[in-house]
């Protein structure tokens, strides 16, 4: 059987994908998909400083107009300082809210706590995997995932004001399948590998990542899922 | 022009797959070639890698029943195909000829794996 890394390309550096095991290196895709979410995470203090800037601007001058406004006590014929405030108000949300989806798409949510381990890091189609969670509390549930996660080059169109458009070429991702199963009061689980899916596959235009991941569970109400183990699955 | 694929059988990922490319209605050529090949596939972009290939005749005139034996290295990754919502790959063999101003002719089949 050929090692992980022998079936994939080589990288040049840079922080270990989460959804490759040790070993394995990324292929061309996640590499470009890597540098697009690293972009985004860097772009995001940018937009956070920017939305200070349309804050103090725009918030300045309605104050500054409604400060004009009441000392002179009748209408100058300017825009109404309750619209630039607003404006202010609007725009600095949009600012930080794009800044925060950029930062949390770098950064997803996830319970530290938690931690996965796998038996191996490498199997086939059909067997099967015992998996452990640790960190879990005393007396919760603990639901652990397996999903195969797929991305895949989208044509993504853009619409100008003047009705000219663009493309571009986008990542998609989706899951290609999960299951979830409840662990025992130790922390352990087994899942099997379906031999109906897709096996792991590093590639140009599609590829295909299985990952195990924990949550913990009380009554109704779930944790924050961990960070995933991944698994390289062989056909 | 006209080809046509033969392979002995199935090979293992990493082994070697073993074939010839018969002509089956001659004409001239520029290049006659084999590759291994994993072709890949989202709803909007395609994209064929070639892994592995060879080169079975330069320049001239092919004639029916002109028989050209190859061997290539499977690639260790080689699988069977997916197919999917969102996409999907598949690993093929393909012939084909390079012929001046003409549509080249080609063959392919799906790269039988052991």
């Amino acid at each position: 059987m050929p090692s992980v890394a022998e079936t994939m390309q080589p990288m040049a550096g840079g922080a270990h994908p989460e959804h490759l095991p040790p070993g394995a290196q990324p292929g061309p895709q996640s590499r470009r998909r890597a540098l697009n979410v690293r972009a985004g995470g860097c772009i995001a203090p940018f937009l956070v400083v920017g939305a200070v800037f349309f804050l103090v601007m725009f918030g300045g001058v309605a104050l500054l107009l409604g400060a004009i406004t009441s000392d002179v006590g009748g209408d100058l014929g300017g825009p109404n300082p309750a619209w630039l405030g607003l404006a202010a108000v609007g725009g600095t949300a949009l600012f930080l809210g794009v800044a925060f989806a950029l930062w949390r798409k770098a950064n997803p949510r996830r319970d530290k706590s938690l931690e996965v381990r796998v038996d191996r890091h490498r199997a086939r189609r059909g067997e099967e995997l015992r998996v452990t969670v640790a960190g879990a509390p005393a007396r919760v549930g603990i639901e652990v995932t397996l999903a195969c996660r797929v991305h895949w080059d989208q044509r993504q169109r853009s619409g100008g004001g003047d009705g000219s458009s663009s493309t571009s070429r986008m990542v998609a991702e989706a899951m290609a399948w999960e299951q979830t199963t409840q662990a025992s009061p130790s922390g352990e689980a087994r899942l099997g590998l379906p031999d109906d899916q897709p096996y792991s596959h590093e590639g140009e235009v599609i590829s295909f990542a299985w990952l195990v991941s924990a949550r913990t569970s009380v009554d109704d109400k779930r944790g924050k899922p961990s960070a995933p183990a991944a698994v390289w699955v062989d056909p | 022009m006209r080809l046509a694929l033969e392979l002995d059988g199935p090979a293992p990922p990493g082994g070697q797959l073993r074939g010839r490319v018969v002509v089956t209605e001659g004409g001239k050529h520029r290049l006659l070639q084999v590759a291994i090949r994993l072709c890949e596939h989202s709803r909007d972009y395609h994209e064929d890698v070639v892994y592995a290939s060879a080169i079975l005749v330069r320049e001239g005139e092919l004639a029916e029943a002109d028989t050209f034996p190859f061997t290539l290295a499977v690639p260790p990754q080689a699988g069977p195909p997916i197919t999917t919502e969102w996409g999907g790959l598949a690993w093929e063999v393909r012939a084909w000829a390079d012929v001046k101003l003409k549509a080249d002719p080609e063959v392919r089949q799906p790269l039988p794996l052991a």
